[in-house]
């Protein structure tokens, strides 16, 4: 069990109720931390801003993260986080309403992991929500620390 | 090889090879009879040989039995023997030994007594015949040859076989051949009382065998009964029975097939085998009157195979040495031959080629030529003269030339031509009046003709050349005709089309009737007499025009303004070029257009296109416009629904308790309904999707992807049974993409209005015959529709059945169509209620609006 926070960042509170809903009900007791605009996922991540005595060390395990954002859309926060080394091999998962072939192409394009669309049927939400609760904070193997801080 | 040389070698060959093939054939049938005869020859030579070998041996042998009768007979003896003493025995002694010299082929003559001891022996002593005294006389009783004698009858003779004394137990060297003859002698009544016993020397008869056949060398042998040699092919071949070490010195070790041969056959004869040529004689009684019969000899003469031909290698030689002597003359006689043969023919062609070429020059000439002598006589006439004038040959020679003069000049051309002979001169083509021939058929022709007067011994005569013109008057009229022809074309054509000269004050030189009428000149003069300044607005144009037009030496469709003789502008199109006279002259040729209206329509298409343009462009920005709109709804309108339904399903879990069924249903319905919203957006945002995708067109097998499809399907409601029934390959040409889109809708309506039926069958496939472009359809046997609503099946959200019973949006076939026709296809359906629906499509064609 991987005991790493997991970033939301979704801008519409339906949404992010539903998500935490739906994790909820999966029985994912991870912390969960909301972002509701590009900037402050960006903050937290990089310590900066409203979250600038947050350890950046600390990353969470996976990012779900909505692409359709106020000021910073998702995708320029995905690129932004492969840019950086502290968080180039973060996994991130774009979590979408859209099933716009252009925005599948540029996610993975950008270096996404994983590229999953919000089901409108909430029963598909809450199996999708608990799939990606068991396979990233339960199945996947993430890189050793030093390499996430680029210290090789 | 050069020519000449070719034609001596076929020539010679041509001699030489059936001479030599006949002389050739010729002599091998005279060597081959001089070889038989030779042959025959021999043989028969052999057989004469053999039969006076024999003549002489029974001669030999009559004698000796003569002799030994002779001697037995005498007078002397049978006194002595009736009563010896010695008064008649040396007169028997002397009787021996006179004998005995005179014959000189006995070695000793004896007489003995009935106890076989001998009472007189005379030795022939090399010569010196002697009787022994008695003293030394023997005992012979031993001898074989005395018992076989002494066992004889009255007037039987005995006779040894032929074999080599011996003395001593050894043989008497040098050799002796001997022959033992004997005969008992009796008393008057009838009492053996002893024998005379005859050593017979049978050398000299064996070498006078030997010496019949000198020439032919050693040939004759004497075999006895046993085979072996007592003359034979060499001396250590010979008496083989006489030595122990010689056993194998006999002929049927030697030559067995001839021996059996000889057996064989018996008596005489005469046979070759490989070993060569056998002539035999089997000769029995040798001496008459011997008893028993003595053995026999056999006479054979023996000619090797390889003396055979021998026999005539003489011959042989002498016919090589006369065949090449043959060969040699006879190549010789052809070489001459040939030669001679050649340098005739080459004279006579020479002579015939002279004629040859001669006559194939008059009558190569494409003028008529016709000789006619001092009174008008035609002498010779060409191919061309006959052909003409429509005779034969034959039927001209030695008519007057006035036949082919037209009737109407004919006496006044005898005059002419008589006036001529007494003044001939050369009389050139083309000079004088007109002239006519006329053939035999009477139609006149017109003709040049050219007289030249021919002096050959002593007779003068006149060479005509005529010439046909026909031709040429016919080609003068058809030169001005099509000068018209020209003319009339130039003035019908709907361009202008002139001449002109260049520089300030040029003009037109030649203008057509196009060119008046555009420049609405009086005449083609008025146009012509103004210049050419006159017909610019802008006289830079002109400039410009004339600049270039030298510069290049053409100007192709030059659009440019001009002014016509009463004022008005118009717009023209001008092509010219630049030409030189023969002086050096400059003019230009060209073709002028009036294009005003063309102008007009062109600058109204310019608008209409800058319409388009802008359209075009707006066009595209509402293009884009909806793909924001597309993708807004994609993300935006499903925010909302995924809220309702979310929350929906949160009262259902979490205040199930303060709900009663109906809430519980309201609130399930609202789920459905959202959900089923979502679908409707998918569904519109796919058909939207489509609308603005490229079609990217390939190759590509429709059935593998409707088997792709269908497995999709099938893994979905693996319970379900149903067939897919496809050909492994069916080619189309298409967007495979696009394709999979229209087959996933196709198969997927199949799939669900085939779902009550149990045995459910779908099928893609293409139309059998040959259509261009091809039909593809997808059939099933599920609800089928009513041809009625056929129209409403493509419509967005048409529907045509419940949504309880087949549930739907009503989006996918508006999509199929959309994508058919993007392809520039068709499609169409067909189907009856409760009978299964069959949807054709077509992927080329018309592009549709």
């Amino acid at each position: 069990m991987n005991n790493k926070a997991i970033l939301l960042v979704e801008d519409n509170p339906d949404d992010e109720l539903l998500t935490l809903d739906a994790l909820e009900t999966n029985h994912v007791k991870n912390e969960v931390v909301v972002a509701r605009n590009g900037v402050e996922a960006l903050d937290y991540l990089f310590a900066e801003g409203s979250y600038a005595e947050r350890d950046p060390n600390d990353l969470p395990a996976v990012v779900l993260l909505d692409l359709k954002l106020p000021k910073i859309d998702g995708l320029d926060v995905l690129k932004r986080i492969r840019s950086e080394a502290l968080t180039r091999l973060l996994p991130v998962v774009v979590l979408t309403s859209s099933n716009e072939e252009q925005d599948l192409v540029k996610s993975y394009n950008l270096g996404a992991n994983s590229y999953v669309r919000k089901p409108v049927d909430y029963d598909e939400f809450v199996q999708v929500a608990g799939q990606l609760g068991l396979y990233w904070l339960f199945l996947n193997q993430t890189p050793p620390d030093g390499t996430i801080n680029g210290n090789l | 090889m050069d020519k000449a040389q070719v034609a001596f070698t076929k020539r010679f060959f041509l001699l030489w090879i059936p001479l030599i093939l006949v002389t050739a054939g010729v002599a091998g049938l005279l060597y081959r009879d001089e070889t038989d005869a030779r042959l025959g020859l021999l043989m028969a030579g052999e057989v004469h040989e053999l039969l006076l070998a024999e003549e002489i041996i029974s001669h030999e042998f009559r004698i000796l039995s003569g002799d030994i009768r002779i001697l037995s007979s005498g007078t002397p003896l049978n006194h002595w023997l009736e009563r010896p003493d010695d008064r008649l025995r040396a007169q028997v002694e002397y009787d021996f030994t006179s004998f005995s010299r005179e014959r000189g082929v006995y070695d000793q003559i004896r007489l003995l007594d009935e106890h076989g001891r001998e009472r007189i022996r005379v030795n022939w002593n090399n010569g010196a015949p002697a009787a022994v005294p008695e003293s030394e006389l023997q005992d012979k009783l031993a001898r074989y040859y005395v018992t076989e004698t002494m066992k004889l009858p009255e007037g039987a003779i005995y006779a040894s076989p032929l074999d080599l004394n011996i003395e001593h137990k050894q043989i008497e060297l040098p050799i002796k051949p001997m022959l033992r003859i004997g005969m008992p002698l009796f008393d008057h009544t009838h009492r053996l009382c002893g024998a005379i016993i005859l050593n017979y020397l049978g050398q000299p008869l064996l070498d006078r065998l030997r010496s019949m056949r000198d020439e032919m060398g050693d040939h004759h042998w004497l075999l006895n009964s046993e085979g072996y040699w007592m003359a034979g092919p060499s001396a250590d071949l010979e008496w083989g029975f006489m030595y122990p070490d010689r056993h194998n010195a006999r002929i049927q070790l030697h030559y067995p097939n001839a021996w059996e041969e000889i057996h064989r056959r018996g008596g005489s004869g005469q046979f070759t085998n490989p070993n060569g040529l056998f002539t035999f004689k089997i000769i029995h009684t040798m001496v008459p009157g011997t008893h028993p019969a003595s053995e026999h000899w056999i006479l054979l003469s023996h000619i090797p195979a390889d003396k055979l031909p021998n026999a005539l290698s003489d011959n042989q030689s002498l016919f090589i040495l006369a065949g090449i002597a043959l060969l040699l003359m006879l190549t010789a006689m052809s070489g001459m031959f040939a030669y001679y043969g050649l340098l005739r023919e080459r004279s006579d062609n020479e002579i015939r080629d002279t004629a040859k070429r001669y006559q194939s020059l008059l009558n190569s000439a494409p003028d008529a030529i016709i000789i006619t002598d001092r009174e008008g006589r035609i002498r010779l006439i060409n191919e061309q003269a006959v052909a003409w004038f429509g005779y034969e040959r034959r039927e001209l020679i030695g008519q007057p030339i006035e036949v082919l003069v037209p009737p109407r000049f004919r006496d006044r051309h005898v005059l002419v031509r008589q006036a001529y002979m007494d003044q001939a001169r050369l009389r050139e083509m083309g000079k004088g009046l007109e002239l006519f021939g006329t053939k035999k058929d009477g139609t006149e022709f017109p003709v040049e003709i050219s007289l030249s007067p021919l002096h050959t011994q002593g007779e003068m005569l006149v060479t005509s050349i005529i010439r046909d013109i026909s031709q040429r008057r016919e080609m003068e009229k058809s030169k001005l005709q099509t000068e018209n022809r020209y003319r009339n074309l130039l003035n019908n054509l709907p361009v202008g089309v002139y001449r002109s000269t260049p520089g300030e004050n040029g003009r037109f030189l030649e203008v057509n009737q196009a060119m008046v009428k555009m420049f609405e000149a009086e005449s083609a003069q008025d146009l012509m007499s103004r210049p050419l300044s006159s017909f610019h607005p802008n006289p830079e144009d002109r400039d410009a025009f004339s600049d270039i037009l030298l510069d290049t030496g053409e100007l192709h469709i030059v659009e440019l303004p001009l002014i016509s003789c009463k004022g008005r502008e118009f717009f023209a199109a001008v092509t010219a070029v630049m030409r030189k006279n023969e002086q050096g002259g400059i003019y230009f040729d060209g073709l002028v257009e009036n294009i005003s209206e063309r102008k007009q329509h062109e600058q109204r298409i310019h608008k209409l296109n800058e319409v388009l343009r802008s359209r075009t462009a707006s066009l595209e920005s509402t293009n884009q416009e909806l793909a924001a709109f597309s993708y807004s709804v994609s993300h935006d309108l499903r925010t909302p629904l995924r809220a309702i339904d979310g929350f929906s399903h949160a009262l259902l879990n979490q205040y199930a308790g303060q709900l009663d069924d109906k809430g519980k249903d309201r609130l399930q319905r609202i789920r459905n309904a959202a959900q089923r919203m979502s679908c409707l957006i998918d569904d519109l945002l796919k058909l939207s999707r489509i609308t603005r995708t490229e079609v990217n067109r390939q190759t590509f097998n429709l059935a593998e992807l409707a088997r792709q499809s269908f497995e999709i399907l099938q893994q979905g409601s693996p319970e379900r049974i149903i067939r897919l029934s496809t050909p492994s390959e069916l080619s189309a040409d298409g967007d495979p993409k696009l394709m999979r889109v229209v087959l996933d809708n196709l198969i997927g309506n199949a799939w669900k209005f085939t779902s009550k039926r149990a045995d459910a069958v779908i099928e893609v496939g293409m139309q059998a015959e040959q259509q261009d472009p091809p039909v593809y359809y997808a059939r099933d046997n599920g609800a089928g529709f009513d041809m009625n609503y056929a129209d409403k099946l493509f419509g967005a959200f048409q529907r045509l059945h419940d949504q309880n019973e087949f549930p739907g949006t009503g989006i996918g076939l508006a999509t199929v169509q959309r994508i058919i026709h993007k392809h520039g296809g068709r499609i169409w359906a067909e189907g009856r209620v409760g009978e299964g629906a069959t949807f054709y499509f077509t992927l080329n064609g018309k592009v549709h609006e």
